[in-house]
């Protein structure tokens, strides 16, 4: 396939899709209509994490590791606003270590408006959002730290994480938090499935805030996700089928419709 | 755990690697693309201290192999803390190939170029992709001598020049960056990746579907491929790589052993337990 | 509606106001890349954004790279005014900012030298230089389009005697920098030879400059062609040799051994003993954590070993074709399993993309609802 440094017709269609389907779903849920996300056991463990934390006396961790400002963020900020609010609301500590100078910022201001929204402005600490280190094992090293001097009751690991996920999440199993961890990186699932209590895989992470809310906008987004896959997933199977019958049919080679989508304006 | 790496270094005990598959695969890419005059291969190093266990062996094996054939290399990097590699392992790989070949010299400026740290990820490999000149759009190496100076990189030209990407990186998305931005209409180059234990499996997704030509998989990729070296350069001398590889292999052991007690003791326990009622 | 109306001072129309111009600077932002990325490359040809689409990158790579300075001002700030006010872990602080101060210098005087290096260094290449590109504007004839003069470029007779000075005065440097270039051999006879090589460099240079004062330059004939190509070609040669001595001589002073002590001495070694303690995690959870509960967990636990036992030299002892199965695994189930999960959070992140480009924020009210 050519290099894609423009798109071609068939990715501009796509894309045109992915709009239409996002406003779409947008349009459906304003005039009422209710999309059902089905259960996550590790986004339903969240309110549990928090309860047990409230009748332990124990703080709320919540960290987005190295998380930069992006898509992933904005996922993992619909989930700490959650639970910022039920924070709030039990007036518990939240501890939110922050890895980016940037996420930082945004991170406070969704921190301020969950507990706002609460209506328990006045407990907002904005030293609960603490700068720790832009370098991964400084900051896995301060993390270490903080838990072990904090020893919150829950632990909460949500974005993109590298090698020091198991760093993380050891530190949380050694003071006995209960940890939910959400990673956008599939390679450190494996062990975050075997530290922590709950994990949610891929895009269960972008799900979670919409399960959590149950706002139009995000859940509409979960909704058109999944019909754009639908999409690929149609494109896949159209693949699959014409590359078995190029094989067991070799005089049929020629078809190869997958082909339409690397078409370039100029026809080739 | 700490006996068990530390005997192969301590003592120098090396074995053979295993074989990777895909690290001889990608010898013979490596080997098989042909560099014209003017055309050279750009090397990415984008590692720091945290993953210099894997990824500066496998930096050693590709410049290695692209200093022998004389190819012209474009050294740099996306990620700040790289700076160091960047001049030190170059130096070292000539050294030793001088060392090994005496009479020939390998020459900064001549064999290799250090174009040093590059930010803007994404947006700096799309404006380096589109530019017209490439020695030109790079600027200036490390030192502050302009890129146009040295007479076997300032005719680089577009990127089509480039034939040859290496990726060596342990971080988080940034190969993905090079796979999905370093290429345009009609160019692709050949593109090599050097990856950490951990990201090998999402690796493979893109060897599997061509994007990537070649890839090492951790020290024992970089092991492998200093293996397959040696074979076609017997003076070659990896023995430092092996003894790393030795270390890593005592270590994957120990990690079974303890998963394997982790699992039978509970069971034993049980069992035990079960009997005394 | 009220709230609306109250003037500047009121919170509503200002917050208002900074919401939308947010939306439509985050719109601004990202339109460029998107309509650059569909419009097809025959309509851009012809525009003139594909000459400019580099000066626009690099304004947004420049903008990127302020962020690296945000960075120090929202560490300044925040562990200065700890610091400065003695607030509970003021000592931390202050360690923090001793560390960025000493790194910053280092790294400022390491720079500052190797820049001044290269502007040495840049001298010796003009002489090589110069005297090529005086044969190329020879051969151009007078007045052609590289002059910066309106006349052209001056004689051939003049360039020559310019470049004879100029070449006479850099060796005459170089020369006396001779003493302090001897000591960094300190015994090495690599670096020995090396300076040896680059003395006897030197001299060839100003044998072949000085025999350019010898000929007529009325003219560029065979031999005044040749007498310049040999002071390039023997500039080229002692530009090469004092580069690798100015490196070499670097190397030993102060700037850059702190420096080096600094980075490979701290830096590496500490962050890579940081991620050697993962060692001790993974050994600590292989034997807590990896338990086979399930038949799940026993099918990944098996695909574990085959895995980690077919990537050493043990592997093959127990089964001959141990590597080959790791290669089928990694090749097939894996690679499937993991473009599924690609392909999905990848999908989600087009969506909340567009949403973040479009400024589609999440309702404040309404709360959590289930």
């Amino acid at each position: 396939m050519n290099g894609l440094e423009h798109a071609t017709p068939a990715v501009i269609a796509l894309l045109v899709a992915a709009f239409l389907l996002l406003f779409r779903e947008f349009k459906r849920i304003n005039k009422g209509f209710e999309h059902n996300i089905r259960r996550i056991p590790g986004v339903d463990a969240i309110e549990g994490a928090v309860g047990r934390c409230a009748e332990q006396g124990r703080a709320v961790s919540f960290t987005t590791a190295l998380t930069d400002v992006g898509p992933v963020l904005y996922a993992c900020l619909g989930v700490l606003r959650s639970i910022a609010k039920r924070v709030a609301q039990y007036k518990l500590k939240l501890l939110v270590p922050q890895y980016s100078p940037e996420a930082m910022a945004v991170v406070e201001d969704s921190v301020r408006d969950a507990y706002n929204e609460a209506g328990r402005s006045s407990l907002f600490d904005p030293e609960s959002i603490m700068f720790l280190s832009s370098e991964q094992f400084a900051f896995a090293s301060g993390y270490m730290g903080l838990l072990h001097r904090e020893k919150p009751g829950a632990a909460f690991l949500f974005g993109s994480f590298a090698a020091e996920s198991l760093v993380l999440s050891e530190a949380g199993q050694q003071v006995g938090a209960r940890q939910v961890a959400a990673s956008a990186s599939p390679e450190q699932v494996a062990f975050f499935i075997c530290t922590c209590d709950y994990t949610l895989i891929g895009e269960e992470l972008f799900g979670a805030s919409a399960y959590l809310s149950r706002d139009p906008i995000q859940v509409g987004t979960v909704a058109a996700q999944d019909r754009f896959k639908l999409i690929i997933v149609a494109i896949i199977s159209v693949g699959v089928i014409s590359a078995t019958i190029s094989n067991w049919f070799p005089e049929l080679s020629w078809f190869k419709p997958l082909n339409l989508l690397s078409l370039g304006w100029e026809g080739k | 755990m700490i006996l068990a790496v530390g005997a192969p270094v301590f003592l120098g005990i090396s074995r053979a690697p295993s074989r990777m598959v895909s690290a001889e695969r990608m010898y013979d890419v490596m080997q098989g693309v042909t560099f014209a005059p003017g055309e050279v291969a750009m090397v990415w190093l984008d590692f720091g201290p945290n993953t210099i266990a894997e990824n500066e062996p496998q930096a050693v094996v590709i410049i290695e192999h692209l200093l022998r054939r004389r190819v012209p290399v474009v050294l740099l990097s996306q990620y700040q803390q790289s700076e160091r590699f960047l001049t030190r392992v170059p130096q070292e790989v000539a050294q030793r190939l001088e060392r090994e070949h005496p009479g020939q010299t390998w020459r900064y400026g001549e064999d290799w170029i250090n174009a040093g740290y590059k930010p803007g990820a994404a947006i700096f490999i799309q404006a380096l992709v589109s530019a017209p000149d490439v020695a030109k759009f790079l600027g200036r190496d490390v030192t502050g001598m302009p890129i146009a100076h040295f007479p076997r990189f300032a005719q680089i030209g577009g990127v089509e020049r480039v034939k040859l990407v290496a990726e060596v990186t342990g971080l988080v998305g940034v190969f993905d960056t090079v796979v999905q931005f370093f290429q345009k209409k009609g160019y692709r180059p050949t593109l090599v990746h050097g990856c950490t234990s951990i990201t090998i499996p999402e690796a493979y997704i893109f060897l599997d579907s061509g994007q990537l030509n070649g890839l090492l998989e951790g020290i024992a990729g970089a092991a492998w491929y200093s293996e397959v070296l040696r074979k076609h350069f017997p003076a070659s001398d990896n023995r430092d790589l092996l003894v790393t590889n030795t270390a890593l292999s005592a270590a994957h052991i120990m990690i079974i052993l303890l998963i394997a007690l982790g699992n039978l003791i509970p069971l034993l326990n049980r069992f035990k337990r079960g009997r005394h009622g | 509606m009220e709230e609306r109306n109250q003037g500047l001072s009121g919170g509503g129309v200002r917050r208002d106001t900074r919401a939308l111009a947010l939306r439509v600077i985050t719109f601004l932002g990202g339109i460029y890349f998107f309509l650059y990325f569909i419009t097809p490359e025959s309509i851009i040809e012809g525009t003139k954004i594909k000459s400019a689409h580099e000066a626009i990158s690099n304004g947004f790579i420049a903008v990127s790279s302020m962020a690296i300075g945000l960075g120090v001002i929202n560490i300044l700030m925040a562990h200065g005014s700890k610091f400065i006010f003695l607030k509970r872990g003021w000592q931390y602080s202050a360690a923090l900012l001793l560390g960025l101060l000493i790194m910053i210098g280092s790294t400022l005087a390491h720079w500052m030298m190797t820049r001044h290096s290269a502007s040495q260094i840049r001298d010796v290449q003009i002489i090589g230089d110069f005297a090529a590109r005086i044969v190329e504007d020879a051969k151009l004839g007078a007045g052609n389009e590289r002059s910066f003069s309106p006349t052209g470029v001056p004689e051939l007779s003049k360039r020559v005697s310019a470049l004879e000075s100029y070449s006479l005065r850099i060796i005459e440097k170089i020369k006396a920098e001779e003493s302090r270039v001897i000591k960094i051999a300190q015994g090495d006879l690599a670096t020995t030879q090396l300076i040896r090589d680059s003395e006897q460099e030197l001299l060839g240079l100003r044998e072949s400059v000085s025999t350019l004062s010898a000929n007529q330059w009325n003219t560029l004939d065979a031999t005044n062609e040749s007498a310049l190509a040999q002071v390039s070609q023997r500039a080229a040669k002692v530009a090469s040799s004092y580069a690798i001595l100015k490196r070499k001589e670097n190397g030993t002073k102060f700037s850059s051994r702190l420096y080096d002590f600094l980075y490979d001495g701290l830096f590496n070694h500490l962050g890579a003993s940081m991620f050697a303690l993962l060692g001790v995690y993974i050994a600590a959870a292989a034997y807590r954590a990896f338990r086979i509960q399930t038949f799940e967990s026993g099918l990944m636990m098996a695909a574990a070993l085959v895995v980690m036992l077919g990537q050493i030299s043990f592997g093959k002892v127990i089964y001959e074709d141990m590597p080959s199965i790791r290669q089928w695994l990694l090749e097939v189930p894996n690679s499937a399993a993991f473009r599924a999960i690609r392909l999905g959070a990848g999908v989600a992140g087009l969506m909340l993309a567009i949403r973040m480009w479009l400024s589609i924020e999440s309702a404040k009210s309404g709360g959590d609802k289930k």
